[in-house]
Formats: structure tokens, C-alpha cells, sequence
């Protein structure tokens, strides 16, 4: 029951992805928003890892590899946004950004 | 010579077994794209601030000339099976999409000077932007693996987050980025897991394999194997497809798009709402009916499916669309509900569609479809572009008062692109609707479910609903009085003439000829890569159909010929 | 070994819930950030568990080494004063997200675990343990008699020959799902079916050219290059397998790749930059 299986490397990386979604889904801080789809996307990469490992090949190593190259893209591009925000509203705030609701 | 030295050479060094001289023809569209994005960084980093850049439109319209043109040179050269070690299709559905894709770049392009005088913003990099994201799109019609398929997907959308906050004195277009970013990065981590999953499933990421190895698992004569992956693997499509459906903008995923098309630059909206489409539906298509083809998986008649989650998301996003859309005052935020709608209706083709395999070559609706809405959305989007009320592009009915008559060619095309998507009679747009809506009562009728009608009645009734906003559009362009103290303007430059003319001429050739585009999407639905032997068969018969079609035109046309001599 | 395996497995799977809740959970950014690279960190070890060690080597130096740091930067450089960050306020759409991820943890989880049959598992592994047990004791008994060689030459030889055959514990047990999922794996059972797997491919058995591994080309298979071939294998989850993976099969991503960082590149700039 302690030695580690294929199910309790998945429900780990189930339960830090499912508390990603929620971070999304409830923070403000537009930061703390992006940090939280980082973590997402580190679940998805154990979820790939561990895969790998019990299907013995190793694509699924690959696909994470490729996962931190667009994450390291996105968060050039995401950290620009918020900066460009920030220079607008003074603020990082998501639910400030309002002027787009009519 | 010299190149077979550098292949052995360059084998020895890193390609083990190198791909052969016709798998390089696959990249050719994409390839042509992406050089002359770098190409016009590279001018564009010795302009000096101030000086004019429309040239570059021209320079980057005539370059997805060029890359759509190959996709059509290598219409009749496509090759059977994936290439790249499985990595890309080279067919005649994903050169479709790619002619498409440039299609949509090169009109969008073609609008920007005019808008970005407008705005004061006239800078190069607008334009590789564009043609990043064309060359991400052409790619994602033509992956045959999720890693290519994702690398594509993200090709595609990280310009698209930069489009959408390019007017850095706007800090509207800054919210719009900052909302399209955060939504678009969650929505490709759901997708990620949701592959994650299906590669631990399957094995594999390639989509062929993926499918064969799901038919295999799902039809285990072992009841235990079959019950361990279950759930897992229906976890795992919901997931993948909700990330398309983000992209498509279909509801319950559609949150993001009224705020973005707002506040982002309108002829980047022109692009974003018709080339990311078009990508996102042509690699959804892909991974529904090579990845997840089997019967059980597909649902519909053999009980629940992913069919029935096209169907739900089709009625709702159709009815959602339209009934909003009414309630709009600002015309960019009603035109992206009517996107919305639209998403409905492509999806109505793709559920028809997809109920059996034997109405696989029905997914040539879709396309066709595609390639309207294409032409009338950048069109409208390219009027409201060059049209500018005290300093600023047009945003709402009322600034739009009166145009009509004081611009007439501006209001004459706004007019034509109206109609096209409310779908009035000899434009685009009617042809398009009748062509998804028929085919799904044909489905409907031959299948004898009564739901697939019901779906077109949906939409045929949501439909009539929308024709009152876009016709709202030109009733304040034409009946209402212009305010006389606003300074309104119009900047027409030449590009922008030559976008919103061709944009004009296709909305009406396609729905005057609609013959030769409809051909050419049966036939990219015939030429589709990698179904299993019973779609394939269907294609056979697709195939067979189209050459007696030829052949008998071919000799009708010497009986024409043959005429006057008699 | 596998006390250690495991001890180390619930560290780091502690460690990464509690420092992924802190991410959620703290009120300062910065805060935030910090746990998240504690929580990089952690993942790193799993990738270590699990035999991935590029990955866990890029983790920490991509991951924790590089957007972290952007991130803190980012932080640091728009200076959110303690008022601009809000009080936390209560409100009746966290209850509702919480009962949905609730409802989707559920959801995964009830599809995650009838992958394992732990009981078949623990079967696997006393059947797999004794195995190993005879298997060591036949090895002790061998080495006693080869310790009773006179022959110093001779001996040499033998015990040399001895020590290539000593007996790991190796735990393999598959799941119910076709084609070869395993439930329950350890380091050795792993570089045993790795080399096993790379041996037949080399020996031709299975054919390299089918699967998700043909090509267009079926005239020419593909090659299995020097360093997975021979009797000293890479082994699994190093650089060699991977890098050979990347310049061949995904050599098509791996160049998408450079246009998607180019495009992020000039993007980030032009929407960040003041003025141009």
C-alpha cells in the first residue's frame, strides 16, 4: 500500500492539477493566475512522466520536454501582458480590468 | 552532388535515417509563411520610427499568395500516409485548410495600414505576427501527431495574444490580452492532461495509433481491460476537445470571446475570428475522426459519445449566439456573439456528419461553410477598420450613423458582407447554411432520427433571429441621421481597397459559382488521411463519384463543342 | 530499496500538495512564487523516482532556474504595495469552485483507479520477492563454492562471472489494459524490459519499422543508433534515447519549436516595450 504504483504517482498529479484549476478559478492577482496554470502544467508533465515510466517508452518524456519549451514561451509572452496591464490600470488585479464589460 | 554529400554528412551527424525528398513537400505552405515572417523582421529592423510601412502588407500579401498558391501546386501531388515519421499529413484537407489560412492572413493583412493609421500604431511587426500565426495554422491542418498538433496550436496562438494587445496606448486592448491569454493557457493545460491521459491509454501520440489502439482496448473480449480504461478515456477526450472548442469559440467555452474581439485591434479580430478557426476546427476534425473514430467512442446511435457533445454544444452555442447578439449596442462585441453563432453552425455539420461513417464525405459542409464565413467576417471586419469617428476606428451602432450614405463605398460593402452572414440569397453565406442545414435533414432523414432535423430547425429559426442585428447594422449606416458635430473619417488606403474588393468579389463568387469550391472541399474530404477501412471505403465511392462527375462534364463539354459544327 | 523509494515517494508527494496549496493560498505574489519553485523542486524528485533524469535535471534548471526567476522579476519590478493587493474576501463563488474541482478531482480519480488491481499487485510482489529470494540463495551457494577454488586464475574468472549474474529485485506487474501498461515497476524490473525491449529491436524480432514507429519510406527501416545498440546500453530516461527521439522521430516539433519561441520573443517585446 506504501510502496509507490502507477495509481498514487496519477492521483498526485491529479489532486496539484486540480488545485491549479481552482487557483485559476478563484484568484484575482493576474501573477498569481499565470503561477497557477504553471502548476497546471507541471501535473500534466508527472501525468506524462509517469506514463513514460510504467509503458517503458519514451515519448511521454518528450512531450514534457516540449511542454517546458511553450511554457517558457507563454510566460514570456504572459509576464508582457501583465506588464502591459499593470502600466494601464496600476494594478494586477483581474476583476479592476473591467472596461471591456458593457 | 553536393546535396547528396550534405545528406549523408548531415545523417551521420543527427538524422539517423533521414526522411526521403517528397516528405520535404509537406512543409513547403508553412515553410513559405514563416521565412517571410523572418523575412520582414529583418526589414523592418532598419525602418526608422515615422517613415511609412504599408509596403510590408503588400510585400507579406503577396507571400501567402505565394504559400497558398503551392498548397494548390501540390493539390494533385499529395502523398498516402503520414510523413515525418508520422508528425504531418500532406493532403488534400490539409493544403484546403492552408489556402484558408492564407486566405484569411492575406485579407487581414492587406487591412492593416488603413487601421493602423487610424490608430497611429504603424509598425512591421503587425505583420509577422499575422504570418507566425498563418504559419502555426497551416501546420495544426496538418498534423498527424498530438506533439505537432499542440507545438502548432501554440505557433498559432501566442501571436494571436500579442494581436490582441498590439494598441499599447489602449489599455482596453491590454484587458483583452491579458483575458485571451489567461483563457487560452488554461484552456491548453485542460487540453495537455486531457492527452496526457490518452497517451497512457494508448502508448502512442500519434493520432492513427491512438485510434487503433483505442478500438483494441475498447473491444477487448477481456471485460477487466476494457473496465480499467473506460473512464479514463472518456476523461480524456472531454478534456482535448474542450481546448478546441476554447478555440473555436463554442459555448459553454465562449466566456472570453465578446471581451477580446472588443478590445483588440478589428482587423487582427478579422484574423482571429476566421484562420484560428479554421485551425482549430481542421485539427479538431482530425483528432475527432482519426484519434476517436471508433463507433463506441463517436456515441450518437451506439449511446454516449463525443457526438453528442458536438450536438449539445452546436444547439446551445447557435441559440446562445443569436439571442445575445440582439441585445448588443457595440457592433465588434455583436459581431463576436455572431461568431459564437457561427461556431454553432459548423459544429451542426460536424455532428450531421460524424453520425455514421457513411456520411463521412458530409464533413465537406463544414469546409465549405468555413470558406464563406471567412470571406463575409474579415470583410466586415475591414470596413470597421478603415472607418473612424473623432480620432478613433468605429465601435458601436451609433458611431456608425449616417456612414452609409456619407461613405457609400463602405457602406455599400458592409452592406454585401451583412447579408453574407445573415445568409440572404446570392451571397456566400445563404449558400454555405443551405449546404450544412441540408445536409443535416438528409442525415436526419436517411438515418431516421428525427434530432439531426430538429438541430437544422434550431438553426434555420436562430438564423432568421440573427438577420435582425446584422441588418440593425445597416439601418443605422443608411436611416439613421449622421451627428453632425462628430468628425468622422474614412481611410481608405490602396491595400485596403484591394482587401475589402477581393473580400467582396469572393463573398459573391461563392455564392454565385459555389461549384468549384464545393468540389474542391469533396475532394479534400476524399483525399482525408488515416480513417479506418470503412471510412475509407465511403472515400472510394467518394472518389469514384467525382471522376464519372468529371468525366461526364468532360463530354458534355465536346457535345457543346461539337455543336456548331452540327 | 524500496523502503527508501517510498520514503522518499511520500516526501515529495507531501511536499508538493502542501507547497502547491501555499501557491493557492498566499495573499503576496511573491510568496506565492517561492512555493511554487519548493514545488518545482519536488516535482524534480518525482521525475527522479521515476527514472526520468533529464527531466528532472531540466525541471530544476528551466523550471526553477529560468521562468521563476522571470516571474520574480516581474514581481519585483512592479513593486505591488501590501494595500494594492486586496484583503482576501469571502465570496459564494469559491464555494462553488471548490465543489466543482471537488466534483472533477472525484471524477479523474474514480477513472485513475481501477487502473491498479492492488491486490493483484501485492500478489505480483510476494511471488516476485520469494522468486528473487531462491534466486539469491542459489547465487550465495555458488559463491560458496567458488570461494572454495584453489586456483587463484581460475577463481578470478568465476567470481567475475558470478557478479554478472547476481540477482536484482525486480518487481514487474502489468495492468488489465492491452499492450504493455505496467501497475507496478521498480528501478531494475524498468532497465530490464528497457534493454529486453532495445535487444529485440536490434536483434530484429520486432520489426522497427511498424507501429507508431513506420515511416514513410518502408524501404529503409530505422536505424538503431550506436549508443542503444552493443552491450552497454543508455539506459532509460537519459540523454542519449532522448536526444536521439527528438532529432528523429519529433524532429518536426523540435523545429516548430524555434518558430513558437521567436514569435513569443518579438511578441513579449513589442507589448512590453514603452517605446520602439
Amino acid at each position: 500500500m506504501f510502496e509507490p504504483t502507477l495509481t498514487h504517482y496519477l492521483i498526485l498529479a491529479a489532486i496539484t492539477f486540480c488545485i491549479g484549476v481552482f487557483g485559476v478559478m478563484v484568484r484575482r492577482n493576474a501573477i498569481t493566475l499565470f503561477m497557477c496554470v504553471e502548476l497546471m502544467l507541471n501535473s500534466v508533465n508527472l501525468t506524462f512522466i509517469t506514463f513514460s515510466k510504467y509503458r517503458v517508452d519514451m515519448d511521454g518524456h518528450i512531450f514534457g520536454f516540449f511542454v517546458m519549451a511553450v511554457a517558457a514561451a507563454e510566460a514570456a509572452v504572459g509576464l508582457a501582458i501583465i506588464l502591459h496591464l499593470f502600466r494601464h490600470k496600476r494594478s494586477v488585479d483581474v476583476e479592476r480590468a473591467d472596461a471591456l464589460q458593457l | 552532388m553536393l546535396s547528396n554529400l550534405l545528406i549523408t554528412q548531415f545523417s551521420t551527424l543527427a538524422l539517423l535515417t533521414p526522411p526521403v525528398a517528397a516528405e520535404y513537400m509537406a512543409l513547403v505552405p508553412g515553410a513559405i509563411v514563416s521565412v517571410l515572417a523572418l523575412i520582414i523582421i529583418l526589414v523592418d529592423s532598419f525602418h526608422r520610427p515615422g517613415t511609412r510601412r504599408d509596403y510590408l502588407a503588400y510585400f507579406s500579401a503577396i507571400g501567402l499568395a505565394l504559400a497558398g498558391f503551392s498548397a494548390y501546386v501540390l493539390w494533385d501531388n499529395t502523398l498516402a500516409g503520414p510523413v515525418f515519421n508520422g508528425m504531418l499529413y500532406l493532403d488534400k484537407f490539409g493544403l484546403f485548410f492552408a489556402i484558408l489560412a492564407c486566405l484569411a492572413g492575406g485579407l487581414a493583412v492587406l487591412q492593416a495600414p488603413s487601421y493602423m493609421r487610424l490608430v497611429r500604431m504603424d509598425r512591421g511587426e503587425y505583420y509577422m505576427l499575422v504570418l507566425f500565426s498563418v504559419a502555426g495554422a497551416i501546420f495544426m491542418a496538418n498534423a498527424a501527431d498530438m506533439l505537432t498538433l499542440f507545438i502548432a496550436l501554440e505557433v498559432m496562438s501566442i501571436p494571436v495574444y500579442c494581436l490582441a494587445g498590439y494598441l499599447r496606448r489602449d489599455g482596453r486592448s491590454a484587458e483583452a490580452a491579458l483575458k485571451y491569454f489567461i483563457l487560452g493557457a488554461f484552456s491548453a493545460g485542460l487540453m495537455l492532461y486531457g492527452i496526457s491521459l490518452i497517451y497512457g491509454v494508448t502508448g502512442t501520440t500519434s493520432l492513427e495509433f491512438i485510434g487503433r489502439n483505442l478500438s483494441i482496448i475498447i473491444h477487448d473480449p477481456d471485460p477487466a481491460g476494457a473496465l480499467a480504461s473506460g473512464n479514463l478515456i472518456t476523461v480524456g477526450m472531454l478534456l482535448i476537445f474542450s481546448g478546441f472548442a476554447f478555440k473555436i469559440a463554442a459555448v459553454p467555452f465562449h466566456i472570453w470571446t465578446p471581451d477580446v474581439y472588443t478590445g483588440s485591434p478589428a482587423p487582427a479580430v478579422g484574423y482571429m475570428s476566421t484562420a484560428v478557426k479554421a485551425g482549430a476546427i481542421a485539427a479538431m476534425l482530425r483528432v475527432l475522426l482519426i484519434a476517436f473514430e471508433d463507433p463506441v467512442l463517436r456515441g450518437g446511435f451506439n449511446g454516449f459519445g463525443w457526438l453528442d457533445v458536438v450536438f449539445f454544444c452546436a444547439a446551445a452555442s447557435m441559440v446562445l449566439g443569436n439571442v445575445v447578439a440582439i441585445m448588443q449596442k457595440n457592433v465588434k462585441r455583436m459581431l463576436a456573439y455572431s461568431s459564437i453563432a457561427h461556431a454553432g453552425y459548423l459544429l451542426v455539420g460536424v455532428a450531421a456528419s460524424s453520425a455514421s461513417p457513411e456520411f463521412f464525405l458530409h464533413h465537406d459542409t463544414v469546409l465549405f461553410y468555413l470558406a464563406t464565413y471567412t470571406a463575409g467576417t474579415v470583410g466586415a471586419f475591414g470596413v470597421l477598420s478603415i472607418l473612424g469617428k473623432n480620432g478613433r476606428p468605429v465601435e458601436t451602432y451609433d458611431d456608425l450613423a449616417g456612414l452609409g450614405l456619407k461613405y457609400p463605398v463602405a457602406g455599400v460593402l458592409m452592406g454585401l458582407f451583412m447579408f453574407s452572414s445573415a445568409g440572404v440569397p446570392p451571397f456566400g453565406g445563404f449558400v454555405g447554411k443551405l449546404y450544412i442545414f441540408s445536409s443535416a435533414v438528409q442525415v436526419g432523414n436517411t438515418t431516421g432520427e428525427f434530432s439531426f432535423i430538429g438541430l437544422a430547425l434550431v438553426g434555420v429559426l436562430s438564423s432568421v433571429a440573427g438577420a435582425y442585428y446584422y441588418l440593425k447594422v445597416l439601418v443605422s449606416m443608411y436611416m439613421k441621421k449622421a451627428d453632425e458635430k462628430a468628425d468622422t473619417e474614412m481611410v481608405m488606403t490602396s491595400s485596403a481597397k484591394v482587401s475589402l474588393f477581393a473580400s467582396a468579389l469572393l463573398t459573391l463568387a461563392l455564392g454565385i459559382f459555389p461549384g468549384f469550391a464545393i468540389e474542391m472541399a469533396r475532394e479534400s474530404m476524399v483525399d482525408f488521411q488515416g480513417p479506418s477501412a470503412t471510412t475509407q471505403k465511403v472515400q472510394e465511392q467518394g472518389r469514384q463519384q467525382l471522376e464519372e462527375m468529371r468525366q461526364k462534364e468532360a463530354s458534355s463539354r465536346v457535345v457543346a463543342d461539337g455543336v456548331p459544327q452540327g | 530499496m524500496g523502503f527508501w523509494e517510498s520514503l522518499f515517494f511520500w516526501i515529495f508527494a507531501f511536499g508538493a500538495v502542501l507547497s502547491s496549496v501555499a501557491v493557492v493560498a498566499m495573499r503576496n505574489p511573491l510568496y506565492s512564487a517561492l512555493a511554487l519553485v519548493l514545488d518545482f523542486f519536488f516535482f524534480a524528485g518525482l521525475y527522479g523516482l521515476l527514472s526520468a533524469h533529464l527531466m528532472a535535471i531540466t525541471q530544476v534548471l528551466v523550471y526553477a532556474g529560468a521562468i521563476m526567476v522571470l516571474f520574480l522579476f516581474i514581481i519585483m519590478l512592479l513593486n505591488l504595495r501590501d494595500d494594492e493587493l486586496g484583503q482576501f474576501e469571502f465570496r459564494i463563488h469559491h464555494l462553488i469552485s471548490a465543489g466543482a474541482i471537488g466534483g472533477l478531482l472525484f471524477f479523474v480519480a474514480t477513472a485513475i483507479t481501477p487502473l491498479v488491481d492492488m491486490d493483484k499487485v501485492s500478489a505480483d510482489r510476494e511471488e516476485q520477492a520469494k522468486a528473487y529470494e531462491a534466486s539469491l540463495k542459489t547465487y550465495e551457494n555458488n559463491l560458496a563454492q567458488v570461494e572454495g577454488e584453489t586456483d587463484e586464475k581460475v577463481k578470478a574468472e568465476k567470481l567475475k562471472k558470478l557478479e554478472a549474474s547476481k540477482p536484482a529485485m525486480t518487481l514487474q506487474s502489468r495492468t488489465a489494459i492491452k499492450g504493455p501498461l505496467y501497475a507496478d515497476l521498480n528501478e531494475s524490473g524498468l532497465e530490464r524490459v528497457w534493454q529486453e525491449r532495445l535487444a529485440r529491436h536490434e536483434s530484429g524480432q520486432t520489426a522497427i519499422n511498424q507501429g507508431k514507429w513506420s515511416r514513410f519510406d518502408k524501404s529503409t527501416p530505422m536505424v538503431l543508433p550506436e549508443s542503444l545498440s552493443g552491450d552497454d546500453r543508455a539506459s532509460f530516461g537519459t540523454i542519449e534515447p532522448m536526444s536521439i527521439l527528438i532529432v528523429n522521430r519529433f524532429v518536426v516539433p523540435f523545429e516548430l519549436t524555434a518558430l513558437l519561441l521567436l514569435a513569443a520573443i518579438v511578441g513579449a517585446v513589442i507589448i512590453a516595450k514603452r517605446r520602439l
